[in-house]
């Protein structure tokens, strides 16, 4: 294998694969709802526009949404864990590979970034400055900055302590910040020509003499990559089973310390491993909240009480058809089988975690309902119906006996 | 000496018409330690499989304490606890949840388990480490979870598979104290090991499998005697056993 072809064999080993899921996203409807967010997204757009208070500050969010993407420097290294032992030797020659990886995630975020600002285009127009020269000259100012945090994240990446990198990123939150907020607030142009300036200084005098003080850490490069990679494919998940994802385990301490007492209480083994399962692991929490939030703000859009019933009904059924795939969390674990406990039990908590969560989503949004909807009986219907489901529904029905 | 686990005949493998393992005799008695001693491939994960329950012997008896796995399985299961070659642990629950869910699991008492914990935690020197989540942990510290686990539960048998590979001097010792004094009270111990100077001076009789078959059973002293090699050592005396395979 050619170190020099290594970059363009993985790059194209990616693609191949992705193209392959992305294609799966287009035939499963993905696309469909995609493009009529578009027609309807265009739709209400200019409305939208009108109805926005003048209170809000639209170039301060602006400002805010362009400094968290210019900051964050997704970087997409294409390293896999074996690298640490077989390439390691060879980082000397790497200088081309490491160079490609950091172009390619920069023309990567520059992309994400343009179709962002082109959206937010007419909003822009509307409230910081009718000129469509400006705009892209605002566009073409935050493309360069881009630029720019990716070369000292580069740099920064070589830094072995956390804590240092982190003052690295809030110093570089402070610049962009500051870059953003001169952008669109239409500061004359000698403002970020000066931001610049110091960008420039700072990578010259500061940034450049790290590439040469420090090795590169290959650990925290591989940390990133991996990073990137399970967004794309947590991503692909939502659509169709992907067998490599590693889910990372968040500690959740305030929601540990909440629930620590109801799920330790009667010492079932299940009621842990479940319960555990749902608040650190992966995707669960955030799917449920998700779901919340989502019926949540499809109540408040609505203006019609008996479809705000409706979609409260609907957004707790999705809950619990994705709340099944946590039945299947232990299925690769072995302790389980050994525990002197019987598997009736695992039956028992998985239905009695899934009916609270449900209980609790369906008082969530009933409440939501209190909030935003007029009308008593479809309210008192959400709630009503919404518990008599969660009582009576058969949450894994097509699991019974499978054991 | 009372039988804790009897294994008659036991066939058994993961295909009916090519099993892995033949015929297999052999019983650990209370207060014993036995070690299961073979090449890589020689059957020894599986023997332990089948003892789990993991795995069904295609023919013969497994009994622990006079219980079989499929009658009653949970007071099969009851009986014995398991160290695992690799540890295994749950990615989302932290070492002290580990400890308190394997307490649960086994019926163990919160008396007994605020008693036990402790000393477990301080002879392992993991105390600092009750809050860490699997992912920091290296691979000596994860064996050391798998040990404190097994034995906060104190069962009557004791399943051990490799357990030194990845632990300190330090927790190896610690280990096979705790064994050593597990035994004397009263538990019986099986453990499959590569490690044949440490099983010599710590086993009381072995198992010598090859080939899914057992070659000779007994202790050091009627090993010697049936292989014909007076007083040569453990490894010795498994390598002439397997010689004539090569």
């Amino acid at each position: 294998m050619d170190v020099n072809n290594l970059w363009g064999d993985r790059v194209r080993e990616f693609w191949n694969e992705a193209i392959r899921y992305l294609r799966l996203l287009g035939n499963s409807g993905f696309m469909f709802s995609l493009y009529a967010l578009f027609i309807a997204g265009g739709y209400f757009y200019p409305s939208f526009i009108e109805w926005l208070p003048e209170a809000i500050p639209v170039s301060f969010i602006l400002a805010g949404v362009f400094t968290y993407m210019l900051t964050k420097c997704p970087l997409r290294t294409f390293l896999k864990e074996g690298d640490l032992v077989f390439l390691l030797p060879l980082e000397p020659k790497l200088k081309n590979y490491f160079r490609n990886s950091v172009l390619y995630s920069f023309i990567m975020q520059s992309i994400a970034m343009a179709i962002i600002f082109l959206l937010l285009g007419p909003l822009f127009q509307d409230r910081v400055n009718e000129d469509s020269g400006y705009l892209y000259s605002v566009l073409f100012c935050i493309l360069v900055a881009n630029l720019w945090n990716y070369a000292s994240f580069w740099a920064e990446a070589r830094i072995q302590t956390e804590t240092i990198r982190n003052v690295h990123v809030v110093a570089r939150v402070v610049i962009n910040a500051g870059l953003t907020t001169l952008l669109f607030h239409n500061a004359a142009f000698w403002y970020p020509a000066a931001v610049f300036l110091i960008m420039l200084f700072v990578y010259l005098f500061y940034y450049y003499p790290l590439l040469t003080q420090h090795l590169l850490k290959w650990e925290l490069l591989l940390a990133l990559e991996q990073k990137r990679l399970s967004i794309f494919y947590r991503f692909v998940q939502s659509f169709t089973d992907v067998p490599h994802v590693k889910a990372g385990v968040k500690r959740r301490k305030w929601i540990t310390s909440l629930t620590d007492s109801f799920i330790w209480k009667n010492n079932s083994v299940y009621k842990v491993l479940f319960g555990k399962a749902f608040i650190r692991s992966g995707e669960y929490l955030g799917m449920y909240t998700r779901l919340l939030v989502t019926g949540g703000l499809v109540m408040y859009a609505f203006p019609n009480d008996w479809f705000r019933l409706g979609v409260a009904l609907l957004f707790v059924y999705m809950t619990s058809v994705q709340l099944r795939t946590l039945w299947h969390h232990l299925d690769v674990m072995m302790w389980p089988d050994l525990y002197p406990v019987s598997i009736s039990n695992k039956q028992l908590a998985f239905r009695h975690i899934a009916k609270r969560l449900l209980l609790f989503q369906t008082v969530l949004l009933s409440i939501v309902y209190g909030i935003v909807g007029s009308a008593v009986l479809p309210g008192t219907l959400v709630l009503v119906i919404g518990l008599l489901f969660c009582y009576f529904y058969p949450i894994f029905k097509k699991d019974r006996g499978v054991t | 000496m009372a039988q804790l686990l009897e294994i008659e005949n036991v066939s058994g493998g993961y295909n009916v018409h090519k099993p892995v393992l033949h015929n297999l005799n052999f019983s650990v008695g209370k207060g014993e330690m036995v070690g299961l001693i073979g090449l890589n491939g020689a059957g020894k994960s599986t023997t332990i499989k089948h003892i789990l329950g993991l795995m069904e012997p295609t023919e013969g008896d497994i009994r622990i304490n006079g219980e079989r796995c499929k009658e009653r399985p949970e007071a099969y299961r009851q009986t014995f606890t398991y160290i695992p070659e690799t540890p295994i642990l749950y990615d989302e629950l932290t070492l002290w949840e580990h400890l308190r869910l394997t307490a649960a699991a086994y019926g163990v008492t919160n008396e007994q388990f605020e008693q036990r914990v402790y000393p477990l935690l301080k002879e392992y020197r993991m105390e600092k480490m009750k809050q860490w989540f699997p992912s920091h942990f290296s691979k000596g510290m994860r064996q050391k979870v798998m040990i404190m686990c097994a034995f906060l539960v104190q069962p009557d048998l004791y399943v051990v598979d490799e357990p030194f590979v990845g632990l300190d001097p330090v927790a190896i010792k610690s280990l096979l104290d705790m064994m050593v004094q597990k035994k004397e009270e009263g538990a019986g111990i099986i453990m499959s090991t590569h490690i044949l100077a440490t099983a010599e001076r710590y086993c009381d009789r072995f198992i010598l499998l090859d080939e899914g078959k057992i070659k000779h059973q007994g202790s050091i002293e009627q090993l010697r005697e049936e292989i014909g090699m007076k007083d040569a050592n453990l490894d010795d005396l498994y390598i002439e056993v397997t010689k004539g395979e090569v």
